[in-house]
């Protein structure tokens, strides 16, 4: 299966991070709305030997081109490291990486657009080599223009390298990208979906050809939602959701034990051949949510048939499973792959605003509809009170003719005044919001539910008035109490006197 | 499966006039029955004439075609003459959920005012009642009912199919037509699409033409197969025999073609492309491509055979078997 050379990996992907912002527009500028990112790919870590195939496998929107795109530098990465070859090309300039650019080549999902209509064969898998100042004369670019066809199953190839790509079927043009990007002699190839846009006829030769390319020692990184196809021709198989690899492993060994509950899921809704074997599906509700707003703790916990309360804090990281046989299989989930997980909710840079959200968030679950909201509030209205009290006895320690306990009143008017404006200003979200947003944010696939921009968040402000007034008229009382009944021993002993 | 067809289709033919006075035979003679209830796949590689098939059925192709043959509702030949006798059936007996028809929504129309539309236009319901049964509807395709003064833009691709879905449901039809219902979908999403599909046949009693270049989808779905090429159906029966028993070469080569998620055989790919349908095709179409051709299979055209009840090939070696079978 494996014929890898002693040699290191020609590919080593270690906690790749790529984000894209999300525009804001002009308005939501000057409204000083959030700064969103699509967090297209969080972390991930894997590696592609020379004579390997390694298949990303995951559905739209999981961070599968994304994470292609950014290992050939088309797209910046926003953390983590790419090594090509021993080479680190994470910050390598345009110029820098030119010369790689041969030994990196990218074969693109649709050949009806990848090939440009206007060009013959001959022209389009001449041109890498003209771009690379590469092949010498134009008698010896053409040699290695037929080479290139032949390797790439087009034979004979005089009988192509003269049309154009409305001349040739889906599955030719395919191969004819394929030859454009074997003519330089890459090591490591890029398959971007190689055969989705192929009629079913056709596809296994596109395959085939891919995996005789592995055979002569070229490192394959396929990307494909097919899981039927991964499992037949890649040497391993790593599963995405949401931007990150949530299994691993050898292809077989994923697809006949897999352990993480997505890939399950994921494997029990592939139709099979045979009408007689069908399984029953194991159906998620909703779709995989935005990678805007990615669910906190493990990101796929609103969709999991198998979660448990800590899934929804702890992010779990890539374990061996306790069902796996071989040992290269790694699964991220705690309750099937349980083990030190160094990804847990911790004191790893997160404010304490975070962490108080997330020790709250498991009480907000249990409620629904408006009574999170209410919940939301009761938190936002205990951190006001909290916040506002010590405010108060900072104040309180002022000296001045202010009773201590108008202080503190003031102090929790002043701080929850603070407390919303700043967080509407900033990221627009209280803590009793963020304890509920991403917890709320499941399978409707909703953004974090908040209070309404304007008329809810005046009503919040004029609850927590009340409150603040209940709360000065509670700490008055007594004193009132106290000065009224001296005031009324006072009136009524002169009284007394007078009387 | 003893009960009258509620649709038969009889020897389809339809032509496409080409520029340059050629025509493009795309569908050749197709024939089959579908009983209330029953799912059926129409499987084949692209071009093959499937969707064609469908559109004749409904109705549906443009001026350059011409259309031969009968297609029976409950008996009655709906294309006797023409848009006459179709169109009081469209949508109200026959109603189709066409490809990509996620991506056909009005965007600037509420999805709920795109379901009322053919409501209105056949005359099933109108205003309120309308309103009313495009709730339900919706409910009935898995999306709440409240979301009915949504746009297109304002629902993920799965809820859209499920819309269009709903759209095809819209006059309460007996026969819903659905062409490559779950292709640009992802594998979860086509898991709930196809187990809406058997729902609402189950629960609706929806008679189902499932138009898919999917195998699979078929095998999972499907109760017959029908396998289309060049125009024609080359194999036709119940999903288990076709699967376990091909009698054309080019059923069983598309299920070599096909990965199988824990198969351990090698996927082959068909060598060579379907021919030409402008030109007359002599012998068997699928010949050249053919790993079992020989003598008779390039100059006579196979005849239609029954090999077993209810399962039917058009391939040569069945001459020899069904020659066979009365001796």
């Amino acid at each position: 299966m494996s014929t890898t050379a002693e040699p290191g990996p020609l590919l080593e992907v270690d906690d790749l991070v790529t984000r894209y912002p999300v525009s804001r527009g002009v308005v939501g500028t000057l409204r000083r709305r959030p700064r969103l990112q699509v967090h297209a790919v969080e972390g991930v870590s894997f590696s592609v030997g020379p004579g390997e195939m390694v298949a990303l496998v995951g559905e739209s929107g999981c961070g599968k081109t994304s994470t292609a795109q950014t290992v050939i530098r088309m797209v910046d990465n926003q953390g983590g490291s790419i090594r090509f070859d021993g080479r680190d090309i994470t910050g390598m300039s345009a110029g820098g990486m030119r010369p790689l650019r041969r030994e990196i080549q990218m074969i693109y999902q649709d050949p009806y657009e990848s090939l440009d209509p206007r060009f013959r064969v001959r022209d389009t898998i001449e041109e890498p080599l003209l771009v690379h100042k590469l092949g010498g004369s134009s008698k010896q670019r053409e040699q290695k223009v037929l080479e290139a066809l032949k390797r790439a199953g087009l034979t004979p190839p005089d009988l192509f390298i003269d049309r154009f790509p409305h001349e040739l079927s889906g599955g030719q043009r395919q191969r004819v990208a394929i030859a454009a990007s074997l003519v330089l002699d890459p090591k490591l190839l890029v398959a971007d979906e190689p055969v989705s846009m192929l009629d079913v006829s056709v596809r296994a030769g596109i395959l085939s050809l891919l995996d005789g390319l592995r055979r002569e020692g070229m490192g394959i990184l396929m990307i494909t939602h097919d899981l039927s196809t991964a499992a037949h021709f890649a040497d391993r198989i790593a599963v995405m959701y949401l931007g990150r690899i949530v299994e691993e492993g050898p292809a077989q060994e994923v697809v006949r034990n897999p352990q993480h509950p997505y890939t399950r899921a994921l494997i029990s809704v592939v139709p099979k051949r045979d009408p007689n074997e069908q399984t029953v599906p194991q159906i998620l509700t909703g779709e995989t949510p935005n990678p805007v707003h990615v669910p906190s703790g493990c990101r796929f916990h609103p969709r999991c048939p198998v979660a448990e309360q800590a899934c929804r804090t702890i992010d779990p990281s890539l374990q061996r499973p306790n069902g796996a046989n071989v040992p290269e299989h790694r699964a991220a989930c705690i309750v099937t792959a349980p083990g030190p997980s160094a990804d847990e909710v911790g004191p790893d840079g997160r404010s304490a605003g975070q962490l108080a959200a997330a020790a709250l968030r498991p009480a907000a679950l249990a409620l629904s509809g408006w009574w999170r909201r209410v919940w939301a509030l009761v938190i936002d209205a205990a951190v006001v009170l909290a916040g506002g009290v010590a405010l108060g006895g900072i104040l309180a320690l002022v000296p001045g003719s202010l009773g201590s306990s108008l202080r503190v009143g003031i102090g929790v008017v002043l701080f929850s005044a603070l407390y919303f404006t700043i967080a509407h200003g900033s990221t627009g979200q209280t803590l009793g919001k963020r304890a509920l947003g991403i917890a709320v944010r499941d399978v409707h696939g909703s953004g974090p539910i908040g209070y309404p921009r304007s008329f809810l968040r005046w009503l919040a402000f004029a609850v927590f008035t009340l409150l603040v007034v209940v709360l000065i008229i509670d700490l008055l009382f007594p004193l009132w109490d106290d000065r009224h009944q001296a005031l009324h021993d006072k009136v009524a002993s002169s009284s007394v006197f007078q009387v | 499966m003893s009960r009258e067809p509620i649709l038969s289709v009889e020897d389809l033919h339809v032509w496409f006039d080409l520029s340059g006075g050629s025509e493009l035979h795309a569908v050749q003679g197709v024939s089959f029955d579908l009983r209330p209830g029953e799912r059926m796949g129409l499987v084949g590689e692209s071009g093959c004439g499937k969707t064609t098939t469908i559109l004749a059925m409904m109705g549906l192709l443009p001026s350059s075609a011409s259309v031969a043959g009968s297609v029976s509702l409950d008996g009655e030949n709906i294309m006797a003459r023409g848009e006459d006798t179709v169109s009081p059936h469209r949508w109200k007996d026959i109603a189709m959920v066409f490809q990509g028809a996620m991506n056909a929504f009005n965007p600037v129309k509420t999805i709920g005012s795109q379901i009322v539309e053919p409501m209105e236009l056949h005359g099933t319901a109108t205003g309120k009642a309308a309103r009313g049964q495009t709730r339900e509807l919706l409910e009935l395709v898995g999306i709440s009912g409240d979301r009915v003064n949504n746009y297109p833009h304002e629902f993920s691709g799965g809820m859209r199919q499920r819309a269009a879905i709903a759209l095809a449901l819209a006059c309460e039809p007996r026969v819903l037509l659905a062409d490559e219902p779950t292709t640009a979908l992802d594998v979860m999403v086509q898991a709930q699409i196809l187990e809406l599909l058997v729902r609402l046949t189950r629960d609706l009693g929806l008679s189902m033409i499932l138009v898919t270049h999917d195998l699979p989808v078929v095998a999972q779905v499907c109760d017959r197969a029908a396998v289309m090429y060049a125009g024609e159906i080359v194999e036709m029966g119940a999903m288990s025999t076709i699967y376990h028993d091909p009698r054309h070469p080019y059923t069983r080569m598309l299920f070599g073609a096909t990965p199988d998620l824990l198969g351990d055989a090698d996927v082959i790919s068909i060598p060579g492309a379907p021919p030409r349908l402008d030109r007359e095709i002599v012998g068997c179409p699928f010949a050249p491509r053919c790993d079992s051709a020989f003598a008779p299979c390039a100059t006579v055209a196979p005849r239609r055979m029954e090999t077993s009840p209810g399962h039917e090939a058009v391939c040569h070696l069945n001459d020899h078997v069904v020659a066979k079978e009365p001796a």
